[in-house]
């Protein structure tokens, strides 16, 4: 049990998305904690319901999309029923969010320097010339270079891992409790991505703040994360200790993931993949998602759905290895 | 003139610079002011069925280099040919359309790419009506559905919208619409750093069997290290504009000979656990604005002596087949050649 209460602590969360003769639903009563101070890595299927569930807890679904949960809190304070206004002030101070797309957090008609100083001034009692001397201060932490005179450049202006770099420091310049990162370092060389990855860890060390951490990058997860969620067909299906995750898999999908990293020294062979698909939100069917793609499937998965259940210090949705313990 | 010699693209010393912002006016006064100089004197071939992949820090000018290629910016200076013929002086809708569709690009940020008004169905037919690539609506529509497939999605998918689909689903969706073209050469600026590794082993493997089949030619772009080890046949390393180190892309990850790319290399995130930690290559970050005098990495770069900070170190051929842009190389090599 948990004897401290949770950054954030999100409970049996669905979101679904109202189309004109029926209802899908892309993200199923997904629920999990994190510490203070923890990262906690989200990884899984493009299309599982990563970023809607990232999404989901600072209220940024789009209509016709709406979520249902049991509860959201924040340091104990319900999150999940708050009306846009106060939800917005949340996002800003309390939790940062660093976007998927970069250009969806940045206005192009605003040079970056107005948009940091702006931001910076709406959430700390800061004056103007001490949000600008804060704004270059971040820049410099993220690896900007001639930050003074890039305040003035505007989004179009700057690479793909500058803008990105940009939206880092737009997500910590208020100094949130919680960080939601959506892919934050994949435009990112690797000396950048691990410069911002020790920034961020830093934080999490120095300020107690919390990381949600999506990323397709398993090198970046093995990196920084403390705890790993394992996301398929809009569920959890596996949570566990990162070196357990990606060491030593239980979930069979998992072990697929991994298999399919390619590395180098490696010979340079068709990598191997999942063979299928993904079943989309509204695919109706019994049992596991998995079923269909999965090597180790018996009679039972294409029947009943598996439950996400304690294997030794983990969880796994999965018939097979929740039978497979001690075998 | 498509003899059979020429190589199938030919970048010959590109230069691009941009004025730099002001901050005042929406429109700088053009050459005025600072300038970011992106792209210093870039060349390189690529031939049928090759990939090359550009590895580099964040702004050291590859979609730079990407565009410039693909005729969405004009050079300076340089130009670039394909199969022999030059298109940068090429202008006009007549001359350039059918080296649009033979030269394709996916774009590093898939959202901006995709028109959100149109299906995605729409989306990647549009070429093939526009190069007339098939003779009947049924043909557009079983190639559009064979495109859906071949990257991961479903036929289903082409009545949906771009923004009822997530973000490495919109990848998928632009590398679709840019192969339905049938192009010669694709360039890929990020294609798969949006994917889960097991969709991003599909489009690999996608990509290679391409290039097998049909003789494809990629620039590839990404800051996987890994993802380019394993597509490439030629590396190409950048640092603040420029080429620094050129080879076959096992040779360079076995032996990286310039002092950047070994630092790179070093810098690779650790899969296994082991508990080493990653510096970043320390130093002052790289200015575009105002480059360094002589070699572009020396105020980062271990070895680098006075030379280093006057002179602009000539690119080398070493008997590898790797050429590489550094004085202390060339001066290793040199000696050890004398033996
Ligand atoms: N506005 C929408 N309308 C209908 N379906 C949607 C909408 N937005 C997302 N979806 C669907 O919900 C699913 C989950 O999307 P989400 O963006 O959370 O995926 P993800 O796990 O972040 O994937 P990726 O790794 O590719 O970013 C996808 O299958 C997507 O098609
Ligand atoms: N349209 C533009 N106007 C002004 N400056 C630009 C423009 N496009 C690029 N630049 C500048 O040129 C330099 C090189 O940018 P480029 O996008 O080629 O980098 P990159 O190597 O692709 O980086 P990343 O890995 O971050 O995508 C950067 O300093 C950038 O700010
Ligand atoms: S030329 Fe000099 S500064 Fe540049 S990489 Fe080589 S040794 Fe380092
Ligand atoms: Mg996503
Ligand atoms: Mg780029």
């Amino acid at each position: 049990m948990m004897t401290e209460t949770p950054i954030l602590s999100v409970r049996d969360l669905s979101v679904s998305f109202a189309q004109f003769d029926r209802t899908i639903s892309a993200v199923h009563t997904a629920s999990f904690d994190v510490a203070r101070g923890e990262v906690l890595g989200i990884v899984g299927e493009s299309g599982a319901g990563k970023s809607l569930t990232s999404m989901a807890i600072v209220g940024l679904i789009p209509p016709p999309g709406y979520i249902e949960a049991t509860s959201i809190t924040l340091e104990g304070r319900p999150i999940h029923n708050l009306g846009p206004k106060e939800i917005r002030s949340v996002r800003g101070r309390d939790i940062g969010v660093i976007f998927q797309d970069p250009l969806t957090s940045l206005d192009p008609l605003f040079t970056i320097g107005d948009q940091l100083i702006e931001t910076i001034c709406t959430h700390l009692p800061l004056t103007v010339p001490e949000a600008r001397s804060r704004a270059i201060d971040l820049l410099i932490e993220v690896g900007i270079p001639a930050p003074e005179q890039r305040l003035q450049s505007y989004p179009h202006e700057l690479s793909g891992g500058m803008r990105q770099r940009v939206v880092i420091a737009l997500a910590l310049c208020a100094e949130p409790k919680l960080v939601i990162a959506d892919e934050p370092t994949t435009a990112l060389d690797v000396s950048i991505q691990a410069q911002i990855i020790a920034l961020l860890l830093r934080l999490c060390r120095e300020r107690g703040m919390s990381i949600i951490l999506v990323t397709h990058d398993m090198g970046v997860i093995a990196e920084a994360a403390d705890r790993v969620a394992v996301m398929y067909a809009g569920r959890i299906v596996e949570v566990g200790k990162t070196r357990q995750v990606v060491k030593n898999a239980r979930h069979p999908y998992t072990r697929g993931l991994m298999g399919a990293i390619p590395k180098i020294g490696q010979p340079r062979t068709k990598l191997a993949q999942i063979s299928g698909s993904m079943p989309r939100p509204g695919t109706e069917f019994e049992g596991c998602a998995f079923a269909e793609r999965c090597a180790v499937a018996e009679a039972k998965c294409r029947s009943l759905r598996p439950q996400l259940l304690t294997v030794d210090d983990s969880y796994v949705a999965c018939h097979v290895a929740a039978s497979g313990v001690g075998a | 003139m498509n003899g059979p010699t020429k190589p199938l693209l030919q970048v010959h010393d590109l230069y691009k610079a941009f004025p730099l912002s002001s901050g005042i006016s929406l429109m700088p006064g053009r050459a005025k002011g600072p300038t970011v100089k992106a792209v210093n004197g870039v060349s390189f071939e690529v031939d049928r069925g090759q990939a090359l992949s550009l590895v580099g820090e964040s702004g050291c000018g590859k979609s730079t280099v990407a565009k410039l290629v693909t005729g969405l910016h004009r050079p300076d200076a340089g130009y670039v040919s394909i199969n022999g013929t030059n298109v940068t002086e090429l202008s006009g809708r007549r001359q350039l359309r059918p080296f649009g569709r033979r030269l394709q690009m996916v774009f590093q940020d898939p959202f901006a790419s995709l028109n959100p008004r149109w299906r995605v169905g729409e989306i990647i037919a549009e070429p093939i009506h526009a190069f007339s690539l098939a003779a009947s609506r049924a043909d557009v529509s079983r190639r559009v559905e064979e495109l859906l497939i071949q990257v991961g999605l479903s036929t289903a998918d082409a009545g949906k919208y771009p923004h009822e689909f997530s973000g490495g689903q919109r990848q998928r969706i632009s590398i679709a619409r840019a192969l339905a073209s049938e192009p010669e050469f694709l360039v890929c600026d990020e294609p798969t750093s949006a994917l889960d590794v097991s969709v991003q082993a599909q489009i690999l493997n996608l990509l290679k069997d391409l290039q097998d089949r049909l003789g494809l030619g990629l620039l590839f772009i990404s800051h996987n290290l890994a993802v380019v080890y394993h597509v490439s046949d030629l590396i190409g390393i950048m640092y603040l504009g420029r080429l620094v180190e050129f080879g076959r892309a096992d040779e360079i990850f076995a032996q990286p000979q310039h002092p950047y790319t070994r630092l790179l290399l070093d810098t690779i995130p650790d899969l296994e656990m082991r508990g080493r930690s990653r510096a970043p290559i320390s130093g002052e970050v790289p200015n575009p604005i105002s480059p360094p005098d002589g070699c572009v990495f020396n105020p980062r770069c271990p070895l680098a002596r006075d030379v280093c900070r006057t002179e602009l170190p000539p690119m080398v051929t070493m008997p590898s087949g790797t050429s590489t842009a550094c004085h202390a190389v060339a001066n290793r090599w040199g000696t050890s050649e004398a033996h």
